[in-house]
């Protein structure tokens, strides 16, 4: 029974990687078959990987976040389902390639680590801090989807500046619907990572004392605040091309991922729990 | 049963010939029956397009290819027809072409859709006239599934073929669907008013117009119940509008990028397409460089109409393998109709045993009631069609082989093959007209 999630998370690892191969074909080629297979793998990754999750917080007994791997396992899972609801919803086919290597890659390093170290830190063991990690780590996942939707902008408006179109220009989504579905994300991701950083201070008051302590985490967290909220300002104002749109987002997706294995491997501080 | 096609299209018969053999159509129907009846024919399936004519035919003898073709010289008021102005082929290879015809893969614009229509269009008549049957049936039947199936799995039609098709393809790609969208036209030339009336069909919402005589203006924008402007209000219209057409006669560009970078800010990230049909173009191509404007002049378009239909011959080679599979399948249906004379006669022959039988018992039994009598028969032709099961099938399968396998099987159940079936067809040739009346 132990075993069983290790195993699902293997099978999750390989079904994320093929969609990625599926998906690649799918824009380069446009074939029906390969976004057919590109959409099944996901979703049975997908599946694979949400069943693993269950089966761990059975054994464990709790909401896992303890460790690193049971973090960057939430934070897949949220991106996952964040993912296929947009990809159902719309329709899209093919759109996640860039997005399942590194769900593959992810839940492929979450297996070589092990899984029940520092599990139960009683110190994490509150309400307050399983509100602000799941708010936080949504935020992540928009965030991130959002970066997705800018990358996909890019090698469409590539294709219509260079004005030379492949099946790639046909098999991506169009401009409007991508420049869309980023500013949407965005919007929804704002708020949540707002509410998840005043959840922590709030909790980081009664452990230590103070609302802002002194930790490289929480000032990335601050300084990417920051940085959307410059952008939405801007983008409310005076309004964002579709290309600067798609880089910004991109680059603020990029500052995330420094902050959430920069800090976590580089940097000590307060959120090294374990 | 022999399949035959008779045709000629683009590529083999000048225009004047075409028009000539052109079924109008509502008349293919007529056409075929009068083919029929000629030609001596089972059944038979005009297709005739602008591009081509070609007639589809099942017959019982070899010799209806050059009847067939007789019958068109005659209709096309001629002795008879240049060497290779004909194409003709026989069994398989009738379905080999028409599945390529079907999924549009010999028309002059691969992959273009009307031509499924046309193939589903030439069957419904030919079938109101009668002159369809079991194998044309099974031919048109399984040609319009293939081309459909064509569609979807290659992208043999994808990418617009046409120019003006190919702007509203990219105004999609740009900005999704365009209802609502406002255009601007600047120039009333006629091949801006074109374009301007496509966008407009395919969901493209208010019209302005600006030109530098006002007056013109007034006249196209009524045309569209859209907006007049003179050519000083360019600069602000940028700003508002979301596809916009130049076409004036300006022999240096009109539309300057600090004209255009000046308006981005009012468009609020918005993206701009700008059609230049105009020569000169009345466009500097630097515009295309800014955020969100995209600049395609008239060879832009052309030269994405050119790689379009390059992608589509690429798919081509990819539906004709669909086609090869799909016609080996019809070729084993085909052979396997050979069987389907052995199956009566093996069926026939075990209805008179049960005949027989049944007879036996009511001679030893008189007494038996009419309901044991039924009982009795049942039981036996149940077991008829038991034992008959296995044979059937394995007639069948040895005829979708070839002609040996179905000729020993066929001996070693006692059936004697019939005269006109493939396995003879060299040798009885010109003799089969009468015979083989069984389907």
């Amino acid at each position: 029974m132990t075993r069983l999630p290790l195993i699902l998370l293997f099978v999750a690892t390989i079904a994320f990687a093929l969609a990625t191969l599926f998906s690649a074909r799918y824009l380069r080629l446009r074939r029906n078959d390969d976004g057919f297979w590109a959409s099944f793998c996901a979703f049975s990754g997908y599946v694979a990987f949400t069943l693993g999750g269950l089966v761990r917080v059975a054994l464990a007994g709790f909401f896992p976040y303890g460790s690193f791997a049971d973090a960057l396992l939430v934070l897949v899972w949220v991106l996952s389902t964040a993912y296929m609801a947009l990809e159902l919803h719309w329709g899209l086919k093919g759109t996640g390639v860039f997005l399942f290597p590194v769900l593959a890659l992810a839940s492929g390093y979450a297996l070589t680590l092990p899984v029940h170290a520092g599990a139960a830190l009683p110190i994490l063991r509150n309400p307050w801090v399983v509100v602000h990690v799941s708010l936080v780590l949504s935020s992540y996942a928009a965030f991130g989807l959002a970066g997705l939707m800018g990358a996909l902008y890019l090698m469409q408006e590539r294709q219509l500046k260079a004005k030379r179109l492949s099946f790639m220009h046909f098999s991506l989504p169009d401009l409007a619907m991508l420049s869309q579905l980023n500013e949407t994300l965005i919007t929804i991701g704002f708020p949540l990572l707002t509410i998840g950083i005043v959840f922590g201070s709030y909790w980081a008051s009664r452990v230590w004392g103070s609302y802002l302590p002194n930790d490289p985490k929480l000032v990335w967290a601050i300084l990417n605040w920051c940085f959307y909220a410059i952008y939405l300002l801007v983008r409310s104002c005076r309004g964002i091309g579709g290309r600067k749109k798609a880089l910004v987002t991109l680059a603020g997706f990029l500052a995330i991922v420094v902050n959430y294995f920069g800090t976590s491997f580089l940097l000590h501080g307060l959120h090294r729990f374990f | 049963m022999h399949l035959f096609l008779v045709g000629l299209n683009y590529k083999t018969a000048p225009v004047e010939v075409r028009e000539a053999l052109a079924i109008p159509a509502g008349e293919s129907g007529r056409f075929a029956k009068q083919l029929v009846a000629a030609a001596r024919l089972r059944e038979a399936v005009v297709l005739s397009t602008c591009n081509r004519t070609e007639v589809y035919a099942a017959a019982d003898d070899a010799d209806a290819l050059s009847r067939i073709a007789a019958v068109l010289a005659n209709t096309a008021g001629r002795s008879a027809f240049a060497g290779n102005t004909l194409y003709t082929a026989t069994d398989a290879h009738v379905a080999n072409h028409l599945y390529g015809v079907a999924a549009g893969l010999d028309s002059l614009v691969v992959g273009e859709p009307q031509i499924l229509g046309q193939v589903r269009n030439a069957y419904a008549e030919a079938h109101a006239a009668g002159t369809t049957g079991l194998y044309m049936g099974q031919l048109l039947r399984s040609a319009v599934e293939v081309g459909k199936r064509i569609r979807t799995e290659t992208n043999v039609g994808a990418g617009a073929a046409s120019i003006s098709y190919a702007a509203v393809e990219l105004a999609r790609k740009i900005f999704g669907a365009l209802d609502g969208k406002t255009a601007l036209l600047v120039g009333a030339g006629e091949m801006a008013e074109l374009a301007a009336r496509n966008l407009k069909a395919h969901g493209v919402g208010r019209v302005h117009v600006a030109n530098r005589t006002f007056a013109r203006a007034e006249t196209l924008a009524a045309e569209f119940a859209g907006e007049a402007h003179s050519l000083d209000a360019l600069g602000t219209l940028l700003g508002k509008v979301d596809i916009c057409i130049t076409s004036t006669g300006a022999p240096e560009p009109i539309v300057h990028p600090d004209m255009v970078r000046r308006q981005l800010r009012e468009r609020r990230g918005k993206p701009l397409f700008i059609i230049d049909i105009a020569v000169p173009r009345n466009v500097d191509p630097a515009v295309h460089r800014l955020d969100g404007v995209f600049v395609y002049n008239i060879d832009d378009l052309q030269a994405v109409v050119e790689s379009n239909l390059a992608l589509r011959r690429g798919e081509a080679l990819e539906a004709a393998k669909i086609v090869a599979a799909e016609t080996a399948r019809f070729s084993r249906w085909l052979r396997e109709q050979e069987a389907v004379p052995l199956v009566v006669e093996l069926r026939s022959r075990a209805q008179q045993q049960v005949a027989v039988e049944l007879e036996r018992v009511t001679r030893r039994r008189p007494q038996m009631s009419a309901e044991d009598k039924a009982t009795v028969q049942a039981a036996l032709e149940s077991l008829a069609n038991k034992l008959l099961h296995a044979q059937i099938v394995g007639l069948r399968t040895a005829a979708g082989q070839d002609a040996a396998a179905l000729e020993s099987a066929a001996r070693l159940l006692g059936l004697s093959l019939p005269q006109n079936s493939h396995a003879h067809s060299s040798a009885t040739g010109t003799a089969g007209g009468s015979q083989g009346r069984r389907d």
